[in-house]
């Protein structure tokens, strides 16, 4: 039982930006937090920072208030599991999970004791006598996962502990490893590059992009009012659509179409170049000549529900010549269009967000 | 041995059976040949014989024992002068190592080590390849991971090298094993310059030994003898202790290959 707690904590690499920039957060007590952002983000150099393995050059980390700059690995009490699992591959599963506890010195009975209740645990007592290399990609995973757990460490560390497994096993572990992780209540870390799995698993979620917080909150205030539009974009599979788009007297103008705006949202905007942010499902498909117009590109069916891939006619980015990239919006799979066809969308006023051009800071109605 | 026992322990009684039978079947034909080859080659052969396994025995693994540590430091840990090491390591690789038998001759002098069984046993223990051979392999991201892992299990520096790095070492020590073994094993030149005086004869590897079959004026003229082959010993007896020469090689490498080839590593990644 820890909080762990980042302040102002800096990685600098020689001649690169800081690969972790002045984090400031806090994970609470018993609290699954999940570190999300696109791969070379810094969320595994935060990870282990606080592991110890990677040294932190400005500010400080502390665990239960105590700082752990300077303090090697082995004293920290913090349990990692790694990306490729790391097993010792000289090692049985059963010399494997007692490993740490033999270090620590333990009597014999008692590691016994803690290494099959851990095996039980995860379902690993038929292959307590076998070699890593004799196990399935699933089954090194739960191993990997129980050397973390048979040592009751203060912190859990996870660096994408789900990344080798292939779709469907990485599902059912992921609601796996949650339930265990609330049974267990130890604080932990998780660190993913898959938004979905940050969503679910999350009691929180922090997003870092270039070694910078972007915003730390719990899943849906993530989803529904992101800090930015890196957040909106990246949280959301698919995520939210950006547009550029300029502020008018009766609303937004987007290429040529002019969407409504909520009146505190519109006075709150001002006037000029903003970011305009559309979730798909905030999208329908209109047909009265009042909707944008656009061109079905690519339909992706998912069974339950379709995305259209759209590309928008007249959007502001045609002034640049670059290549936009297409609208997205969800619909009913039994009324989507097919590929080539003309459409027109209806956004929804009332779910539109508003980013500032400049900075991708979220306008906030007041 | 612990492994192998156990795997004794596993076997069924038809695999005890069979085993037993096809041992007693290699004794039955094996010692004769043995028998008839110690018995053609006399007392001092097997003299030699056994001073070319102690020498070469104990050259090896003095070379493992330091290669291992060297090479995992070397490619674990970050020191002060690291990089110089690494690189005086790779170029005394580099030098021919018959270039380096007068330099070591005037060492060993130094020393008051000639004619000592240390004379040609320590220029083989002390190794760079081995060193470099282990450099390579400790030098890789997977292995890295591992110590992390030990270190992040709560290991002190030494646990990590004991419980981690010792067993792992096995293809790598094998391997350098082998091939200091072949080294000093067929080495002439070394032990030749190191028991130059003619009184050592008794302290000579078997391939000195061969040499004196050739010629009896050790020194004076050592290309003559070639010709003089026929006037020492018969060439029969000369071949036959070539291929006692050879044997132990093969035999070496028959035990060393399990290792050698084998994956330690396996299955720490997936």
């Amino acid at each position: 039982m820890a909080t762990v707690t980042f302040r102002a904590a800096s990685r600098i690499y020689p001649k690169v930006p800081k690969a972790v920039n002045q984090l400031d957060l806090e994970i609470r007590d018993g609290e699954l937090l999940v570190l999300v952002g696109p791969s070379g983000c810094g969320k595994t150099t935060t990870l282990r920072m606080l592991a110890g393995l990677e040294p932190v050059d400005e500010g400080d980390i502390l665990v239960d208030d105590q700082s752990v700059v300077g303090v090697p690995s082995q004293r920290r009490d913090i349990a990692m599991v790694f990306q490729n699992y790391s097993l010792y591959p000289h090692m049985t599963v059963a010399q494997n999970l007692g490993f740490a506890l033999e270090i620590a010195k333990l009597s014999k009975s008692a590691i016994k004791d803690r290494v099959i209740e851990t095996a039980r645990t995860l379902g690993l007592e038929e292959c307590l006598d076998r070699k890593p290399a004799q196990l399935s990609g699933g089954q090194c995973q739960r191993v990997a996962m129980g050397r973390a757990i048979v040592r009751q460490p203060r912190v859990f560390l996870m660096d994408e502990p789900l990344s080798n497994l292939d779709a469907k096993l990485r599902v059912a572990t992921r609601s796996q490893i949650a339930a265990l992780q609330r049974r267990l209540d130890v604080t932990t870390l998780y660190v993913t590059h898959d938004q979905v799995e940050a969503m679910t698993m999350g009691d929180r979620v922090a997003v870092l992009k270039d070694g910078v917080l972007q915003q730390v909150d719990v899943p849906s205030v993530l989803y529904d009012t992101p800090a930015n539009a890196f957040v909106a974009s990246f949280i959301g599979s698919p995520g939210m659509n950006l547009l550029d788009g300029i502020i008018g007297p009766d609303g937004v103008t987007v290429g040529s179409t002019t969407v409504q705006l909520p009146r505190e949202l519109r006075e709150t905007a001002g006037t000029g170049r903003v970011t305009v942010g559309v979730r798909p499902e905030a999208v329908t498909l209109a047909g009265d000549g009042a909707g944008v117009p656009a061109t079905v590109n690519i339909v992706e069916e998912l069974g339950p529900e379709a995305y259209i891939y759209a590309r928008l006619e007249h959007t502001a980015a045609d002034r640049s010549g670059e290549e936009t990239p297409d609208f997205v919006v969800r619909v009913d799979p039994k009324s989507a269009p097919p590929s080539g066809r003309r459409i027109e969308l209806h956004i929804q006023q009332e779910s539109v967000q508003l980013f500032d051009a400049d900075t991708g800071a979220r306008i906030v109605p007041e | 041995m612990r492994a192998l026992a156990e795997r004794f322990r596993r076997a069924s009684a038809t695999q005890v059976m069979a085993l037993s039978v096809l041992s007693l079947m290699a004794v039955f034909f094996a010692v004769p040949i043995v028998w008839a080859v110690f018995e053609a080659i006399g007392g001092t052969a097997l003299h030699w014989l056994l001073n070319s396994a102690f020498y070469s025995t104990a050259g090896a693994a003095i070379a493992v024992a330091l290669c291992i540590p060297a090479g995992y430091g070397l490619a674990t840990h970050d020191f002060p002068g690291r990089r110089a090491v690494l690189i005086v390591t790779i170029l005394v690789m580099l030098i021919p190592p018959n270039a380096l038998v007068l330099p070591l001759f005037l060492e060993a002098h130094a020393a008051h080590l000639l004619t000592s069984p240390l004379a040609v046993i320590l220029p083989y223990g002390l190794y760079p390849f081995g060193v470099y051979l282990a450099y390579l392999y400790f030098n890789t991201g997977r292995f890295e991971l591992l110590l992390q892992t030990a270190r992040m299990d709560g290991c002190s520096e030494w646990h990590v090298f004991k419980r981690i790095v010792l067993p792992l070492s096995l293809p790598v020590s094998a391997l350098i094993a082998f091939l200091n073994f072949v080294a000093s094993w067929t080495n002439f030149f070394l032990p030749w310059v190191m028991y130059w005086s003619f009184d050592t004869t008794s302290r000579y590897p078997l391939a000195l030994g061969i040499a004196l079959q050739l010629d009896t004026t050790k020194g004076a003229s050592f290309y003559g003898a070639l010709i003089q082959l026929h006037t020492a010993s018969s060439p029969s007896y000369i071949a036959l202790l070539l291929l006692v020469t050879c044997a132990p090689v093969l035999i070496v490498f028959a035990l060393a290959q399990r290792w050698i080839g084998s994956s330690q590593l396996q299955g720490v990644f997936r």
